[in-house]
């Protein structure tokens, strides 16, 4: 069990999670958490504090990411079907034994960034392929 | 090349730079890894390098006695970081790298606060790399804060 909670301390959480942190390149990731969106995935997610302060967007058909009202802190991506909820890496109070083990839309990329970590990498195209092979329509981002 | 316009995620909050960026750093202190998600990614911008489109949607936070952060109200976007304290950074914005349209052509070229980035992940690739107590020799800060 981890727990976490925003920059202001007004948002905070207990979480089960794996020990895999998933990286994410895709536009509205960059352009949500200032570049780069490291996300683990959790078993088990539940606010512990500041339930009113916490925001939440749906940012795509599937997709809705949460963020603390009051500092801006970026908190989860969740896809509320099937329910999968990701929290991000840095809101955790501890992130001992976390380890990178995919990328996502690598293809996207900031030029020059590069993790130390070997890890698996998927393009658009395959994040596509695999997340949503239903819709095979103009998502071009996650 | 990289533009000079950039959204958060709703769109809501834009805002345009007085010249191409073309390098950005990350800030591996806590502050911003709770702000930014995990990795802040940052563009240098002076005071006035900067425009933003007139919005009520823009959210300060002020996260210690000598910065300031902005984010986008409607989504939670981590906008910027700004130094709100007197000396040499007076003014000095560093704007969320992924928020601009096009970061093409840029140069990873800095790390800062290199002695808070925890064990969990590193970035491959030889550039500045500045620890806290440096970076508050630069900015002229004497307290020991996170910013
Ligand atoms: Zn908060
Ligand atoms: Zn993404
Ligand atoms: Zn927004
Ligand atoms: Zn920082």
């Amino acid at each position: 069990m981890r727990t976490g909670q925003c920059l202001c301390g007004a948002v905070a959480y207990r979480a089960e999670t794996a020990d895999t942190v998933s990286v994410c390149y895709c536009k509205m990731c960059q352009r949500w958490a200032s570049g780069v969106f490291m996300g683990v995935m959790t078993e088990r997610f539940d606010v512990t504090e500041g339930a009113d302060h916490l925001g939440v967007i749906s940012s795509s058909d599937w997709a809705e990411r949460g963020f603390c009202k009051m500092c801006g802190s970026n908190l989860f991506y969740r896809v509320p079907e099937p329910g999968y909820l990701s929290v991000a890496m840095g809101s955790l109070d501890d992130t001992s034994g976390l380890t990178p083990r995919v990328q996502y839309y690598v293809d996207k990329r900031p030029e020059g960034f590069a993790l130390a970590a070997e890890t698996k990498e998927m393009t658009e195209a395959e994040c596509i392929a695999f997340f949503a092979p239903e819709e095979g329509d103009s998502h071009d981002q996650v | 090349m990289a533009s000079k316009t950039g959204s958060c995620l709703c769109g809501e909050v834009e805002y345009e730079l007085a010249e191409e960026p073309t390098s950005y750093g990350a800030c591996h202190c806590g502050m911003c890894r709770k702000f930014s998600g995990g990795i802040e990614l940052g563009i240098q911008v002076p005071p006035g390098g900067v425009r933003f489109v007139p919005t009520d949607k823009l959210a300060l936070y002020e996260s210690s006695d000598w910065a300031e952060r902005g984010f986008c109200m409607l989504c939670g976007s981590s906008v910027f970081w700004r130094f709100t304290g007197e000396g040499p950074l007076e003014g000095m914005f560093s704007i969320s790298a992924g928020t601009l349209e096009d970061m093409s052509g840029m140069t990873f070229d800095a790390e800062v606060y290199i002695d808070h980035k925890p064990d969990s992940h590193s970035f491959a690739g030889e550039r500045t790399r500045l620890t806290e107590a440096e970076v508050l020799a630069a900015a002229g800060v004497e307290t020991g804060d996170d910013g």
